[in-house]
């Protein structure tokens, strides 16, 4: 139950985050995804704070998806084994390099 | 297997294949910002994203996430206890909204571009 | 008004080579008639070897569930009049066929029982029946008219896929009781449908909705459950 009111949850702030990531990255601004411009907002706590809960956020929502998704459609057992622990495996390395960008 | 299609199996397929991609996405958005560690390397790639074929996919790519979003909110307001006669003029007005929200952001984000 | 309308059937004949083979038949029917007596004439005067389910004919025993158009409908209840000329009619999806029509519910049935579907009450009994508040009977009078055809649970896109899945009819049995003033047994049915493949797995598709033959909201009662569940979950009962 937990894992699933969390997919929920993250969905909410993944949508309210979009909306602030969206409006700032592409609406406002020309040069917000040059180097400097990203090197400089890392530098900033609360920005460090926004996407590290963003990061976590979807990385967690997008492969909670992958799991029901497996759980759903792999019907051979080993198979089913296998792409979980891939499904397991891969947000964990995801959220590791994720940290390492934010916290460069 | 043929079977008739409603509103709600629409959305819902809709839903599925946008998070996949999604998910997907997400892993190749984390594989370039990793590029941060080396200006050089950045600026190659952000380069490459002038191109006008990456542009137009990230047309799509709003597009699909507009669709995800307002799937997955007409979802949770059902779970949260939003009448389920609703389902469907939900779906609807939230198609309205998605072709709205994304014509008036492909327009910002084309004059971004020119 | 009678007309002709072209039944064309879609045939499992374990027997035979091919197994599986669309017949057509042409049957004039009046536009009171339902699907469900194309099919009994097509038997009587046509061929005998067509395999169906029916008893009741009336929409209340839940038999005659098939796909019919694309769609799960009872055969009794659908007129062929609403229909166009050309019937297209299969079995139940995703459920084994027998024979033709004919589709092997145990699985279904299975699903059912896993939900615990019978009162679950430890209390002595009292003298006379267990006393039940119209306003309570009306919480669940919904669910009740369930007559577990099978039309739901075969039309959901979830099911169809993963057979492990409780599905909206046993799910509808499990509302049923869990919302029952007489039921005690609200834990131990909670930890059946929450499980892997039980109540999380509904992500409000409303194909079960479409075809219940009975107009059961059933995805407004798996709704109530999640929220059941959830509030039950942080008050520190079962996950």
């Amino acid at each position: 139950m937990w894992s699933w009111l969390l997919h929920r949850i993250t969905g909410v702030i993944l949508a309210v985050g979009l909306v602030y990531h969206f409006i700032f990255m592409h609406f406002l601004g020309q040069n917000n995804y040059s180097y400097e411009a990203v090197i400089q907002r890392l530098s900033d706590p609360s920005w460090k704070i926004f996407n590290i809960v963003f990061l976590v956020s979807a990385i967690y929502h997008g492969f909670y998806g992958l799991n029901g998704l497996v759980t759903e459609y792999i019907k051979n057992d080993f198979w089913k084994k296998v792409i979980r622990f891939v499904v397991f495996i891969v947000p964990i390395g995801l959220t590791f390099f994720g940290f390492r960008i934010v916290f460069l | 297997m043929k079977y008739k299609w409603h509103t709600g199996s629409l959305v819902w397929l809709a839903h599925r294949i946008t998070g996949v991609l999604l998910t997907f996405y997400l892993i190749a958005h984390i594989f370039v910002l990793s590029h941060l560690r080396n200006p050089e390397e950045y600026n190659k790639i952000m380069a490459l994203m002038k191109n006008p074929f990456i542009k137009f996919a990230e047309l799509i790519l709003f597009a699909v996430i507009l669709i995800h979003v307002f799937a997955g909110i007409r979802i949770t307001l059902l779970e949260m206890g939003v009448s389920t006669k609703y389902q469907k003029s939900m779906a609807y007005f939230s198609a309205f909204l998605v072709g709205l929200i994304w014509i008036v952001g492909a327009l910002c984000f084309l004059k971004e571009v020119f | 008004m009678s007309r002709y309308y072209t039944f064309k059937i879609k045939r499992y004949l374990p027997d035979e080579n091919p197994q599986i083979r669309w017949d057509q038949f042409r049957v004039k029917l009046n536009s009171m008639e339902r699907v469900l007596d194309g099919l009994i004439k097509i038997k009587e005067t046509m061929d005998g070897t067509l395999t169906f389910r029916k008893s009741c004919a009336h929409g209340v025993c839940g038999s005659c569930a098939m796909k019919i158009n694309g769609k799960n409908r009872l055969a009794c209840q659908t007129l062929v009049k609403d229909l166009p000329e050309i019937i297209e009619i299969e079995p139940l999806p995703s459920l084994p066929v027998i024979k033709d029509l004919v589709v092997d519910m145990s699985l279904f049935f299975e699903k059912n029982d896993k939900v615990l579907p019978y009162l679950i009450n430890d209390e002595p009994p009292p003298e006379r029946e267990r006393i039940q508040f119209p306003e309570d009977q009306h919480k669940i009078l919904e669910s009740i008219t369930c007559i577990m055809c099978g039309s739901c649970t075969s039309s959901c896109p979830v099911f169809w896929t993963n057979k492990e899945y409780l599905g909206p009819s046993a799910l509808l049995k499990a509302y049923r009781f869990l919302f029952d003033t007489r039921d005690r047994a609200t834990e131990q049915r909670l930890q059946a449908i929450t499980g892997e493949n039980g109540i999380w797995r509904c992500h409000s598709i409303f194909n079960c909705v479409e075809v219940c033959p009975k107009e059961i909201d059933i995805t407004k009662h798996l709704l109530k459950l999640k929220r059941l569940a959830v509030k039950r979950g942080f008050k520190g009962g079962s996950e």
